[in-house]
C-alpha cells in the first residue's frame, strides 16, 4: 500500500514508507445513519503534511482504495514520522447547514445542489467541492422527494435522503462519494477465502419496525395545526400517519424493542412501506456473524455476503463493516448483520366496485417480503365524475394474509356507500346507515 | 575480494554463510478448509560472516568495526552469492568477538562474526501476481462433493478414495 497527498502547489507527493495502517469502512445498510469514514497511517517523510490536502490510499496494483482529505498530521516523538488521520469529504458536510427546505423534485437534482453547496462558515470548511464530488446511481437519481426537511447540515440531509429513496452513501474504493442502491445479490465468499473460525453470535429481536409518514398542505396553520415554515417563510400544514411493520418472529415473551423512525418528514404514503421493509431485513434478523476473510478489494461493506463458520453452516447477511489490515494482501475482520428475509416484493391491492360496475377505483401498493403476514386497514375508495363525488365501502375492514414470492395482486370488493352533487352537496347514502361530510370535505360513514 | 561494506573492499580470510528467509506477514493464517494461508512479503536474505584478522590488519579491524557498530539503520554490503555477488542494503543485526590474551603480553580479537539481514526482499513478486496465482485448494464450488481431490495439469480432478488395511485388516 501507498499514499499520495497533493501539496498546496497541486504537486502530487507518493509516500510508499507508511506504516500503521488503520481503515475500517462503514456502512448502515438500514439507511438509519450515514458514517464518515476514515484511515489513520503513519508516513515517514521530512516533508509537511496539513489538514486539508488531499490524500488518496493506493494498493500496490494502483488501484485506489480511499480519496479523502487529511484533518490531523502530527509529528510523533519520532520526528521523522507523521502521523495522519484522513477522512471522507463527508465531514465537510456535517460542518454546512443548509435551509429549511419544501422539496418536490428529483433525486439528482437535489443531490448535485447539497455537493456543491457551500454554506456558511470559514475557512477549510467552505471549501469549494468539485462539480460531481457526489455521483448518484442512475437507478436512483430520477427518484422523487416530496415533503419538508428542517434546517440541517447537509450530512443530514442526505441521511434522510438515502433513507427515503433506498440508497447509501459509499465514499471508499472511488474518488467520489456514491449514492447507490443496497446490491442484494449474494456473493459467496468460499472456505479458502475465510480465515478459522468465524463467531456467531445472537442478538436481541426487535419487535416492529414502525415509520412515521407525513403529508402537507400549504395554507395558514389554524389552531392546533401542526406545521413547518420554510426558509422561502410559506407554512405547510401537516398530518401523520404510523406505518407499522411487526416481527413475525417476535412474541409477546419478549423484550419490547421496536425501532422507529418518527421525524423524517420525507416519508411519506408512498415510499413507507419501503423504507419500513428495508429497515426490518436487517433488523428483523437475530443472527450476526463475525468473520475474517481474504479481501483485496473484492468484497465491500453494504454488499450482500455469504459467509461459513465452518464446512456446513453458513449466514447470509449484510456486511455492515469491514476492518481491514494490510500485509502483501489483504484481510478484513467482518461483521454480517443477517438479513431476516431476501428481500421484498409487491402486493398491489386493487378495490373494485363490481355491483354498480364502477370498475377499479383504487390501487394501493405494499413492500412485504416473502412470508410475511399482514394485515392491511382497507380504505374508502372514491371516485369523481364530472357532476358527482363517489364514495365506496370495503366488504372487508382489514385484509390479511401471508405475502407469497414475486409480485402478488389482490383484489378487494367495495359497494358504493354513498353519492354526493359535486356543486350543489346533495348527499345521498346508499349501503351504509348514515355519513357525514365535513367543512373540510372529510368524509365518516358508520 | 570477499566482500564489501559501504564501499570498503575486505579481501581477508572468512566463513560466510548465508540464509534466504521467505517472510510472511502477520495477516497469515489457517482457513476454513484447513489450508495455510501464506501471505508472503517476499525472500529476504541473511548473511553471517566469520572473519579471521590476519597479522598485522589490527588498525583495518578495528576500522571495520567501527563501521559495523555505527548505529545506522543500514549499510550497504556486497557479498557472494551463487557464482556471483549481490549487492545488499542491509542492517547489522549483531557484532561479536572475543579478545584473547597470550603469553609473552601478547592479545588479540578473535571470532568476529556479524550477522546481517536484507531491508528489501531480494525476491518478491507483485500483488497482481500473487492475487491470480491464488491458492491451489480444491474446486470453486463450496458443495463440492466430499472426497479425496489431487492438483494436476488440468486442474483438480477428482481420485477414488484408496483403501487401506492395517495389520487387523481393518479398511479404511
Amino acid at each position: 500500500m501507498y499514499v499520495k497527498v497533493t501539496d498546496w502547489r497541486g504537486k502530487e507527493n507518493t509516500y510508499r514508507k507508511i506504516s500503521g495502517l488503520s481503515f475500517n469502512p462503514q456502512i448502515d445498510v438500514s439507511g438509519t445513519s450515514l458514517p464518515i469514514n476514515e484511515f489513520d497511517v503513519d508516513i515517514r517523510t521530512e516533508d509537511t503534511i496539513t489538514a486539508g490536502q488531499n490524500i488518496q490510499l493506493y494498493d500496490d496494483r494502483n488501484l485506489l482504495w480511499a480519496d479523502y482529505l487529511v484533518t490531523s498530521a502530527k509529528r510523533q516523538d519520532d520526528q521523522s514520522i507523521c502521523h495522519v488521520i484522513a477522512q471522507s469529504r463527508m465531514h465537510i458536510f456535517d460542518n454546512r447547514k443548509v435551509p429549511a427546505t419544501m422539496y418536490d423534485g428529483r433525486v439528482e437534482d437535489i443531490v448535485y445542489y447539497l455537493g456543491t453547496y457551500r454554506g456558511v462558515g470559514s475557512g477549510f470548511h467552505t471549501l469549494a467541492l468539485p462539480e460531481g464530488t457526489i455521483e448518484v446511481a442512475a437507478s436512483l437519481g430520477k427518484k422523487k422527494i416530496k415533503g419538508f426537511c428542517p434546517e440541517q447540515t447537509v450530512r443530514e440531509r442526505l441521511a434522510w435522503i438515502c433513507l427515503a429513496i433506498g440508497g447509501v452513501v459509499k465514499d471508499f474504493f472511488s474518488s467520489k462519494i456514491q449514492i447507490v442502491p443496497v446490491d442484494t445479490t449474494v456473493k459467496t465468499v468460499p472456505l479458502r477465502k475465510t480465515f478459522w473460525k468465524p463467531t456467531y453470535s445472537s442478538n436481541e429481536i426487535v419487535s416492529e419496525v414502525m415509520v412515521r409518514g407525513y403529508s402537507y398542505m400549504k395554507r395558514d396553520p389554524a389552531q392546533g395545526d401542526n406545521y413547518f415554515t420554510d426558509d422561502n417563510g410559506d407554512t405547510w400544514v401537516y398530518t401523520t400517519q404510523d406505518f407499522r411493520l411487526a416481527n413475525n418472529r417476535w412474541d409477546a415473551g419478549m423484550a419490547e424493542n421496536p425501532v422507529e423512525v418518527t421525524d423524517v418528514s420525507i416519508i411519506n404514503a408512498d415510499n413507507a412501506t419501503e423504507i419500513m421493509s428495508r429497515i426490518a431485513m436487517t433488523y428483523f434478523s437475530e443472527d450476526s456473524l463475525e468473520a475474517e476473510i481474504i479481501n483485496n478489494r473484492e468484497y465491500f461493506p453494504a454488499e450482500k455476503l455469504k459467509i461459513f463458520s465452518d464446512s456446513e453452516t453458513n449466514i447470509t447477511g449484510f456486511v455492515q463493516n469491514m476492518d481491514f489490515s494490510f500485509g502483501m494482501q489483504s484481510r478484513a475482520k467482518v461483521t454480517l448483520i443477517g438479513a431476516a428475509f431476501e428481500g421484498t416484493a409487491k402486493l398491489i391491492v386493487v378495490y373494485k366496485d363490481t355491483a354498480e360496475d364502477k370498475g377499479k377505483l383504487q390501487k394501493d401498493t405494499y413492500q412485504y417480503p416473502e412470508g410475511y403476514t399482514y394485515t392491511i386497514t382497507n380504505p374508502y375508495p372514491e371516485k369523481k365524475t364530472e357532476k358527482f363525488r363517489f364514495v365506496f365501502y370495503p366488504l372487508s375492514a382489514i385484509i390479511t394474509g401471508t405475502k407469497k414470492a414475486g409480485k402478488e395482486t389482490i383484489s378487494q370488493e367495495c359497494l358504493i356507500a354513498l353519492r354526493m352533487h359535486r356543486r350543489n352537496k346533495v348527499l345521498r347514502i346508499i349501503s351504509v346507515d348514515s355519513a357525514e361530510i365535513n367543512d373540510d370535505g372529510v368524509v365518516v360513514i358508520s | 575480494m570477499a566482500f564489501t561494506v559501504d564501499g570498503f573492499e575486505w579481501d581477508i580470510p572468512c566463513t560466510i554463510e548465508r540464509t534466504a528467509e521467505v517472510q510472511a506477514s502477520e495477516i497469515s493464517g489457517m482457513l476454513l478448509d484447513k489450508t495455510y494461508f501464506n501471505d508472503v512479503l517476499g525472500t529476504f536474505m541473511r548473511y553471517t560472516v566469520s572473519i579471521a584478522i590476519p597479522k598485522g590488519w589490527e588498525n583495518e579491524y578495528s576500522q571495520i568495526y567501527e563501521i559495523l557498530t555505527q548505529p545506522s539503520e543500514s549499510h550497504s554490503f556486497t557479498l557472494p552469492y551463487n557464482q556471483t555477488t549481490i549487492d545488499l542494503t542491509a542492517r547489522v543485526e549483531t557484532v561479536s568477538d572475543s579478545w584473547v590474551r597470550l603469553p609473552r603480553n601478547k592479545q588479540t580479537w578473535r571470532k568476529t562474526t556479524f550477522e546481517i539481514i536484507a531491508n528489501h526482499p531480494t525476491k518478491q513478486m507483485s500483488l497482481a501476481q500473487v492475487i491470480s496465482a491464488g491458492m491451489k485448494t480444491p474446486p470453486e464450488n463450496v458443495d463440492a462433493e466430499e472426497g479425496l481431490y489431487q492438483y494436476t495439469s488440468v486442474g483438480w480432478v477428482r481420485v477414488d478414495m484408496p483403501e487401506y488395511t492395517n495389520a487387523d485388516e481393518v479398511y479404511y
